[in-house]
């Protein structure tokens, strides 16, 4: 157990990704309690971790959203999100953030919707005459929805490391995720009045209706992927199937604007994505077959109990110690560290498995905003040109609005799971 | 024999077919996984009769297609870690932490190579349920990923993999 402890710090301060880390130690670990005759069951372990039908939904929706992105597509939705909330006051702003949570129905992943909307609208905040980190900040608060609309790969991940409901996951990220943008919204029409951020003139309702007609076929994906899974029609990874293959028809023949070459590379990118994440998976795999050797899911849960046999208090210990995961550590990272555990924590505090779900991810979200590896944050500081610490400042207030919506759902079950049991039933 | 710059010429050539012939698998493997979904879908609820081989091939492309790209994903710097602590260290100190750290990688991937292979050699005698071929060709995926994660690793030493360096790292998520 030391032997496992210390390898598992010591690599991952000498900065040894995290799946590494997580072999090493395992490894260690077998071998320091004469355990070598089990490390066979390292390969094993690993194989059986990622032979799962569910995960085949990972390539698929990477493979959807990548396509659509090399289709064009974001510029769309930027239109449309433009033509209805560009009116008012601190339009371009609004705009952000509503492109954004579109966005999310489009990749599902964060650091891809601050580099696409960043690209766009930091540059544009900065004509207009936005304080850049401000709207740097902005750009990278606003991704973190992005992660928790359908499709989402960080939910399709919590599911198969946790055996939860990979399709109410999904639904139940909804509300949390338009929450997120309602509360946004208010911050950034509050801001843009006190600043005195322009207003643009209106486009005009035939704009709005042409810009929304341009992005309805981007916008029908997720709505493709929820009216697929409703009733358990398809399974999670059948509708990433009708996914991709709409995404391949949508992009390639509808808007003639995927050539072979982008194609190419794109498919390319969904192969090494769905790699790196098969291989967290098979050693994650590894590291819940020690883990529950060792009972250390029970000894952290009675650990809590020990402190306060409060539900509440044992939630806010919970998303204090994911937030600190979440300062260190990459999304994935913290959830294969954690999900193990978690799962017997919700299952002590009686919680449904979902809205445990919805709380972790929402919380090992906001990893990507906050320093010192916040991914999200690194990408906008790139393209704004901005120290990130001048950024990091102006992510203090959205961090705080996600920090009370993350509280809402957190005590509030039925923010997250009412979509679902409305839908799913 | 051979003069230094023809040999690492050659060493260059070789890993730039490596890289595409492994990027051009990968495509193929894309490809292939998409339609076979497509057409599971389609024979399930179009001509309702469910396919028996759909699933499994699927399964088995998958976990060849992350094991053969799971080098070029390491040496991209797809596998993140914690940076900010070695990248703020004077650059002596991160260059032997990276070399600690990488030695380690090493071990635990040639140890799990090692049992991976007698891992694939005890299950050749059982069969994939649907296709009919033996374990060992699906199960040996894991050595053989292994193995190429190791090589890049090797190749780490002489050029440092993205993680390393002082940039943000690449995607997942």
């Amino acid at each position: 157990m030391t032997a496992m402890a210390l390898s598992f710090v010591g690599l991952m301060l000498i900065g040894v990704p995290i799946v590494f880390v997580l072999g090493c130690s395992i490894m260690a670990y077998l071998l320091a309690s004469g355990q070598s005759h089990l490390l066979i069951v390292l390969p094993q372990r690993m194989f059986a971790g990622i032979d799962q039908f569910t995960l085949l939904a990972i390539p698929l929706f990477v493979m959807a959203g990548n396509v659509m992105d090399v289709g064009g597509l974001t510029r769309r939705l930027l239109d449309f999100s433009n033509g209805v909330v560009g009116r008012f006051r601190g339009g371009v702003s609004l705009t952000a953030v509503w492109t954004s949570l579109m966005f999310g129905g489009l990749s599902g992943a964060a650091a891809a919707d601050a580099a696409a909307l960043g690209s766009v609208l930091i540059p544009d905040m900065r004509r207009q005459g936005y304080d850049v980190d401000y709207a740097a900040a902005l750009i990278a608060c606003c991704s973190i929805m992005a992660p928790l609309v359908p499709p989402s790969l960080a939910f399709i991940i919590y599911g198969a490391l946790s055996g939860t409901s990979i399709a109410r996951l999904m639904i139940g990220g909804i509300t949390p995720a338009v929450l997120l943008a309602v509360f946004y919204t208010l911050y950034a029409i509050w801001i843009a009045r006190r600043r005195g951020y322009p207003q643009l003139p209106p486009l005009g309702l035939a704009a709005v209706i042409r810009t929304g007609l341009a992005a309805v076929p981007v916008l029908m994906l997720p709505v493709l992927i929820v009216v697929g899974i409703r009733g358990g029609i398809f399974t999670a990874t059948e509708a990433a199937a009708v996914a991709a293959v709409y995404a391949l028809f949508i992009a390639g023949i509808y808007y003639r604007a995927a050539g072979l070459t982008h194609l190419k590379k794109a498919l390319l990118d969904t192969a090494l994505l769905s790699s790196a994440i098969y291989v967290l998976i098979a050693v994650a795999n590894i590291a819940a077959f020690v883990f529950a050797l060792e009972r250390i899911p029970q000894a952290v849960v009675s650990g809590l109990f020990s402190i306060s046999r409060e539900p509440w208090i044992v939630l806010i210990m919970t998303n204090v110690v994911l937030l600190l995961l979440g300062m260190v550590l990459d999304i994935v990272g913290v959830l294969i560290l954690t999900v193990p555990t978690l799962v017997g924590l919700g299952s002590a505090l009686g919680m449904d498995p979902v809205h445990l779900g919805v709380m972790v991810v929402f919380n090992a979200l906001l990893g990507f905003v906050h320093p010192p590896v916040g991914l999200c944050l690194f990408i906008v500081a790139g393209i704004a040109k901005r120290p990130i610490e001048r950024i990091a400042l102006q992510t203090l207030p959205f961090i705080g609005i996600a920090l009370i919506v993350l509280m809402i759902l957190t005590f509030v079950p039925g923010v997250v799971l009412f979509l679902p049991n409305l839908i799913i039933g | 024999m051979t003069d230094p710059a023809q040999q690492t010429s050659l060493v260059v050539r070789i890993a730039a077919f490596y890289t595409r012939a492994v990027e051009t698998a990968a495509i193929v493997a894309m490809v292939m996984l998409v339609t076979v979904a497509a057409y599971q879908v389609f024979c399930r609820y179009v001509l309702n009769a469910s396919l028996f081989w759909s699933e499994e091939l699927m399964r088995y492309l998958m976990i060849w297609t992350a094991f053969l790209t799971a080098g070029i994903v390491y040496t991209r710097g797809g596998f993140l870690g914690m940076r900010a602590l070695v990248d703020a260290a004077p650059q002596r100190v991160t260059l032997v932490a990276d070399i600690v750290g990488q030695l380690a990688i090493l071990t635990f991937l040639l140890v799990v190579a090692w049992y991976g292979f007698e891992f694939a050699i005890r299950t050749a005698p059982s069969q994939a349920v649907a296709l009919q071929f033996s374990m060992f060709w699906v199960h040996v995926s894991v050595p053989v990923g292994c193995v190429l994660m190791a090589l890049h690793v090797i190749a780490g030493f002489f050029v440092p993999p993205a993680h390393s360096r002082h940039h943000a790292p690449q995607v997942p998520l």
